[in-house]
């Protein structure tokens, strides 16, 4: 949360940023003895920014000056750090709370062929709360060269690792287990020891990214999700303890190690079907490993007398099974739906006012009871009893769940963005300017979801801002309200009244909005650039 | 007159995407919402079609030959039918990375659709029950 807030105070200060030297020291260069001093304080923008070169290169070099060199020209010189500069402050933080492993981590990154690449996915995995071991394989995957001669090629791109994190968060509880089951398996052998020459790393940033290549059969109502995930546990097998030359030259079809091709590569000679060819490998590494013909060249033939240890790095912890983890999945199965209607509009209700914690008379309740039914038959690994209970029992008490993340994880995918929930009258208090929030989102091409309160019969229900409009001369926003289907436009003052017309419901106000916070918002989608349409990488 | 007809004046202009793309995105939305169509499917192959784009150097590629490439990823037929129009002359990689981007803009508009009605039943919660209190009270008197 902390990190989301600081990220929206520095958007809104881009134009005027200026990181006068980054804190890395170069600005002493240009220093001498004659120059006057400002006995001002010097405060930078963004003080975490200031301290990632330092902490992490001026920590281990007794000496700064052929570091400082070793910056000029590359992602991190000062001089040409802008966004980047900004997102290194995250890792600052992380860098001086961390434990070795942290450390450890951020050495590699920055050793690796493509540290920008990997500091971008760093950053929006630490934004969607990616678990910091799965973070960090994913940062890797990303940030290291796939082949020596081509060093920007990673494993996977910044936004592969993201929609992999958010695709693992919104699986059911059986499937997660499943592939945690194949991520604590990498790089073992049959006794669970691990084999030295193995890459148990990129084993996993690979499993995790042949999850997000079937992101779109892995759904609440999926038909072929059982097979999705038998396609990746062969997969996942197929490659365990392959070495670090198999991987990257059999999980992908681009000809990056001439000994390694594809043997269809060949004999494609027409440029649109080649594209096309080697497009299906980057999206999906088991269709390459497939057309590479499954073959392992594994690191099991060496004599495994001293089986490596797992490293402290690569250790994963317990899978976290709170049942809370699966309410966003039944959210999903509810909304989705509404289109396919495999609930009755009764069932769906009953279900949505149990989870909440409300209590159900005895007809809703066989409702609520037929929708878990229909749930367990015909949805694919949605939510056991039990954890339906669970949820139910935490939004009656302490309500530990976070809809703003679950949000997020249902829409990021899409929009790009992940959101923090704002009230309004809140942020009025605070001093902020909501209806500017808004419109900044709306500027960047970011639609606003707002909540509205019928006061009068506790009853809430959505819109969304879609665009700047105007109304009568003045600006306004463009906004829909999809359950009823409706299009209008609305003044932001109106937004802010302490009651809106009784067109909008009985005492209804504006209660609360889900800011879009960064996460790819200068990314380009898919992490693909294309400037000739203004598709262009901002970082 | 076809829901696709806009697709017979390209999709890009000499600035990029064509501005008069937006209605289009938001009626071809609604339109797929009521066939059931998923924005993960559509979303996934926008992404293909990206990556196919970035691939393609000098050479153009026909909306039949789109078609056969995504169809690994089972599209839904309108989604198909809608890449098959806006190839029936064949796309150079720029006209191809803004034929991925227009589906991009349609998946999040019909993520939109679906999951933004979801948004009060995921934030609510109940008011406190009287047997919920008392767990929280006999907790509290347990940790002492």
């Amino acid at each position: 949360m902390t990190a989301i807030l600081r990220n929206n105070l520095s958007f809104a200060s881009t134009a005027r940023a200026e990181l006068r030297g980054g804190g890395s020291g170069r600005s002493l260069y240009g220093l001498t003895k004659q120059e006057k001093v400002t006995p001002k304080g010097r405060y930078s923008e963004d003080p975490a920014a200031e301290l990632m070169p330092a902490a992490e290169f001026l920590g281990t070099e007794p000496d700064f000056r052929p570091v400082l060199e070793d910056f000029v020209g590359s992602p991190f010189d000062p001089a040409r750090r802008r966004v980047l500069g900004r997102l290194m402050g995250m890792f600052a933080v992380d860098y001086q709370s961390a434990r070795n492993e942290e450390r450890a981590f951020l050495r590699r990154l920055l050793l690796a062929g493509n540290p920008r690449e990997g500091y971008v996915a760093n950053r929006a995995l630490h934004l969607c709360n990616a678990l910091n071991v799965i973070r960090r394989t994913l940062a890797l995957g990303v940030a290291e060269s796939r082949f020596a001669a081509e060093p920007t090629r990673g494993f996977l791109g910044a936004v592969q690792a993201r929609l992999a994190v958010t695709t693992f968060r919104m699986l059911g509880p059986k499937s997660r287990e499943t592939i945690w089951n194949l991520l604590l398996a990498s790089g073992t052998d049959a006794q669970h020891r691990s084999v030295p020459g193995a890459d148990r790393i990129l084993e996993r940033a690979l499993i995790l990214k042949a999850l997000a290549a079937r992101r779109h059969r892995l759904g609440p109502w999926s038909r072929t999700g059982a097979v999705a995930l038998t396609e990746i546990s062969v997969f996942a097998e197929q490659i365990r303890t392959a070495t670090r030359a198999c991987l990257a030259a059999r999980t992908t079809l681009w000809p990056g190690d001439t000994t390694r091709l594809a043997p269809k590569l060949a004999t494609i000679n027409e440029a649109g079907e080649r594209a096309g060819y080697l497009a299906q490998g980057e999206l999906d590494p088991v269709f390459a490993w497939q057309e590479h013909g499954a073959r392992l060249e594994g690191a099991g033939g060496l004599p495994n007398t001293a089986a490596a240890p797992e490293g402290i790095e690569d250790a994963l912890p317990e899978l976290d099974r709170n049942p809370l983890l699966v309410r966003p999945r039944l959210h999903q199965a509810l909304a989705e739906n509404r289109a396919l209607s495999r609930l009755s509009e009764s069932a769906c209700l009953a279900l949505t006012e149990y989870l909440c914690g409300r209590k159900l008379n005895a007809d809703r309740s066989a409702s609520k009871d037929a929708a878990l039914a229909i749930l367990a038959q015909e949805g694919f690994d949605v939510a056991s009893g039990e954890a339906v209970e669970a949820i139910r029992q935490d939004a009656q008490g302490i309500y530990r769940f976070d809809a703003a993340l679950a949000f997020s994880d249902l829409l990021s995918r899409y929009t790009g963005a992940t959101y923090v929930r704002r009230v309004f009258s809140d942020q009025i208090t605070a001093g902020r300017d909501p209806i500017g929030q808004i419109t900044r989102a709306l500027t960047q091409g970011l639609a606003v979801p707002i909540m509205i309160n019928e006061m009068a019969i506790n009853n809430m229900y959505s819109l969304a801002a879609l665009a700047q409009a105007q109304q009568e001369g003045q600006p306004a926003f463009a906004m829909r309200e999809p359950a009823r289907n409706v299009d209008f436009v609305m003044s932001p003052a109106l937004l802010l009244s302490p009651a809106l017309p009784p067109l909008f419901g009985m005492r209804a106000r504006a209660d609360a909005y889900l800011a879009p916070a960064a996460l790819d918002l200068l990314a380009p989608p898919f992490g693909l650039v294309f400037p000739e349409l203004g598709i262009e990488d901002r970082l | 007159m076809s829901l696709l007809d806009y697709l017979n004046e390209g999709l890009i202009d000499t600035k990029g995407l064509r501005d008069a793309l937006q209605p289009h995105v938001a009626e071809i939305a609604q339109a797929w919402r009521a066939e059931h169509i998923e924005p993960a499917g559509i979303e996934l192959v926008a992404e293909m079609l990206a990556r196919w784009a970035s691939n393609l150097s000098d050479a153009a590629v026909s909306g039949q030959q789109l078609v056969a490439g995504v169809l690994f990823l089972t599209p839904a037929k309108p989604v198909l039918d809608l890449i098959e129009k806006a190839g029936q002359k064949p796309l150079r990689r720029v006209a191809l990375a803004g034929l991925a981007v227009h589906l991009v803009d349609i998946a999040e508009r019909l993520a939109l659709e679906i999951y933004v009605p979801e948004l009060p039943a995921l934030h609510a919660k109940s008011d406190r029950t009287g047997d919920a209190a008392r767990h929280v009270g006999v907790a509290r008197h347990l940790k002492g």
